[in-house]
């Protein structure tokens, strides 16, 4: 948690803010499932955004330069719609921070506990316990038993 | 510079499929052998499945460009539409691999008398049968005897089962009346040589938690070492060495604290595979060989091949509980294998089904696809992916050509200074032609499964392990580096034991086939040891 709360100061309250408003775009809340903005999520978010800082801090500041050149105004302070159209054009251009965004975001989203259990899976590592795979209905092979070998013998 | 009086009498550079392999058999000989290894071991206890990040472990990533471990050396492959990827440590490729496990088929070794392409090789596949069944042996290879596809064999391990994704995938072949069949895989489907059953945890291809997958680190290792190989870990070789009489001396290496050192050898072996072995080779300069040991052909590095590939995924509208079980290991079909010229084309390929993934690899590669959106409609799509998506990869036998090859990178060095690699590698024409035969016929069976949605196939930045042919074998020293024995045609007491001896690269993962290779010259060596540097 100490490491946690550390990796939080490198953003300002501002920055913060951009980052949830955009864990959310990117994945809302649907009643079953957290958003991406879930506080033990975000949390989890904001640590692994933590040795590329610098790439996260520029492409906030592309995403507001570019809010206020569409819309005259904030990122933060867009309606949902404006937000989304501002989002795809920065998908479109700030590769390099899109990329890690949405890789942070999705590798700490989908192995909370809760977003596992509403998919139907088990919230915890495969090993050691594994899984299990029905046995198999081998007759399934009966039509390719009949072919003749068909290898090229030289 | 130390140790330079102590002589082993073998001395293997590489413990990955190659080396172990050929420890293992040379070790019943009681000469002294010791093998340098640039990484280390792996414990089981670290991979990725122990623990709640398993999918997301840069550490455990196939390419060295993402995994920048001290081990690693880099690779430029910006000038190929092919990824090579790889793993530095003791077990090598096998610690990574998904533990498909096919064998090269016959016509393989005679794709020049057969169909005009290619070259042959000086050995066939009648030659190597027996070291097949030795390493089916040591690796524990599950499967299904009787597949029409392929020669006879005995001896395999319960097959992986299908599970759902594979039956019905199974199902789109069989309407179409193709070949499918149950993949051999190296993964002990019940206990074998002291190794625990499989337990399905999904994501061999970043190592084994359980220990069920045959890499070679939990194979031929622990015999070899119990039989007096020596091996030494996070130790980098440098170059190999000559004495005055052209004879390798041995090799200049880095030991785990970076002293630098000399291992003098009456017999140096290199197993560093398709990439690793020219590169050693091509660092390896003197006056009698100032363009790299072994390289008067001017062969070495050349003729690279990593395999033409497409990967075709589609979506099915039912759970397919594809995150379960091996992911490489389901069914594979040898439909398209053997030429048949009415195709346009040489050669041919096999269609490997591949399990479906986790949680966070389906919602990567689906914004990566543009198939995952962000927004209110992220929640439905992901629920139409997961689990319900089956992937195709055809691995094409693309054609030896002296153009594609693996050359020094002085600009970009590892952690002791040697310089990298740098990958120039283009698809011939038939290799053009082969990835859009398959990417058809991907997408064909897919929908005869039943599948919803097939993605266009993708058929490039697709990553290989599969390097091979680099230092190829062959009778004629201006054509060939080494003899049809793994011997370097230019230095007597310098073999080659890894897939760059290859001379093709059939359609097939090259494990077993490579591992069978090793094991055939280890034995050459052994019959021929009064007479080696005749």
């Amino acid at each position: 948690m100490s490491e946690l709360i550390q990796t939080d100061r490198q953003f300002s309250e501002s920055q913060l803010r951009l980052l949830r408003i955009l864990a959310v775009a990117m994945i809302p809340a649907d009643g079953v499932m957290p958003s991406a903005a879930d506080d033990r999520i975000f949390d989890e978010i904001i640590a692994g955004f933590a040795s590329r800082q610098d790439v996260i801090v520029r492409g906030l500041a592309q995403l507001d330069e570019l809010s206020l050149q569409l819309h005259r105004k904030s990122f933060a302070d867009l309606d949902e719609g404006n937000r989304m159209s501002v989002v795809e054009r920065l998908r479109s251009g700030a590769l390099s921070f899109v990329q890690l965004f949405e890789s942070v975001v999705i590798a700490c989203y989908y192995r909370d506990d809760r977003v596992l259990e509403s998919l139907g899976l088990p919230a915890r590592a495969p090993f050691p316990h594994g899984y299990t795979v029905a046995a198999t209905d081998w007759s399934l092979l009966d039509p390719v038993r009949r072919r003749q070998p068909f290898f090229r013998t030289p | 510079m130390k140790d330079s009086n102590d002589i082993v009498d073998v001395l293997i550079v590489g413990a990955g499929a190659a080396g172990a392999a050929v420890a293992w058999s040379l070790a019943e000989t009681r000469m002294r052998i010791v093998c340098l290894e640039q990484g280390d071991w792996v414990r089981q206890t670290d991979y990725p499945t122990n623990g709640r990040d398993w999918e997301t472990r840069p550490d455990f990533s196939g390419s060295p460009n993402v995994r920048r471990s001290a081990a690693d050396y880099p690779i430029d492959d910006s000038a190929s539409p092919i990824k090579p990827v790889n793993f530095n440590g003791v077990g090598g490729g096998t610690i990574l691999y998904m533990a498909h496990f096919p064998r090269f088929h016959p016509s393989d070794f005679r794709t020049h008398s057969l169909d005009g392409v290619g070259d042959d090789w000086p050995i066939s596949y009648q030659d190597l049968e027996p070291h097949f069944a030795v390493n089916d042996r040591m690796m524990g290879v599950a499967g299904l005897a009787g597949d029409p596809a392929v020669p006879p064999k005995d001896g395999l391990l319960p097959p992986v089962p299908l599970g759902t994704l594979g039956e019905t995938v199974a199902g789109g072949f069989n309407a179409l009346g193709w070949h499918w069949w149950p993949s051999e895989s190296a993964i002990a489907t019940v206990p074998h040589n002291g190794r625990a059953g499989c337990l399905n945890l999904g994501p061999c291809s970043t190592g084994c938690a359980q220990g069920a997958k045959g890499s070679v680190d939990i194979t031929y290792w622990p015999e070899a070492l119990r039989a007096g190989v020596e091996l030494r870990t996070q130790c980098r070789v440098r170059e190999i060495t000559l004495d005055e009489r052209g004879m390798a001396k041995g090799v200049v290496y880095f030991d785990a604290d970076g002293v630098e050192r000399e291992q003098r050898a009456h017999i140096v072996i290199v197993a560093c595979n398709g990439i690793g072995t020219p590169r050693l080779l091509l660092n390896s300069v003197s006056a009698r060989f100032p363009d790299g040991i072994a390289n008067s052909s001017g062969l070495v590095g050349r003729n690279l091949m990593l395999h033409c590939m497409t990967l075709t995924q589609a979506v099915f509208d039912r759970p397919l509980k594809g995150w379960q079980g091996p992911i490489g290991c389901s069914l594979w079909s040898k439909e398209f294998y053997e030429t048949d010229p009415a195709r346009g084309y040489a050669r041919g390929y096999t269609m490997e089904i591949l399990r479906g993934s986790g949680p966070v690899a389906t919602a990567q590669g689906g914004m990566m696809r543009g198939m995952l959106p962000w927004g209110a409609g992220h929640h439905a799509a992901f629920r139409q992916m997961f689990d319900r998506s089956a992937i195709i990869v055809a691995v094409g036998e693309d054609l030896p050509e002296a153009s594609n090859r693996v050359v020094l990178d002085p600009a970009n060095r590892d952690s002791h200074g040697i310089p990298g690699v740098r990958i120039e590698y283009r698809l011939g024409e038939n290799s053009q032609r082969m990835l859009e035969h398959s990417a058809a016929r991907a997408t064909e069976v897919l929908k005869a499964a039943g599948a919803v949605m097939v993605a266009p196939s993708l058929k490039q930045g697709i990553s290989s392990g599969h390097a091979m042919g680099t230092a190829r074998m062959g009778n004629d020293p201006g054509t060939s580096v080494t003899n049809a024995w793994g011997r370097c045609h230019d230095v007597k007491n310098l073999f080659i034991v890894d897939s760059s001896v290859f001379v093709t690269s059939g359609g097939v993962n090259p494990t077993s086939t490579l591992q069978a290779v090793a094991l055939y010259i280890a034995n050459q060596i052994k019959q021929h040891l009064d007479s080696l540097f005749d």
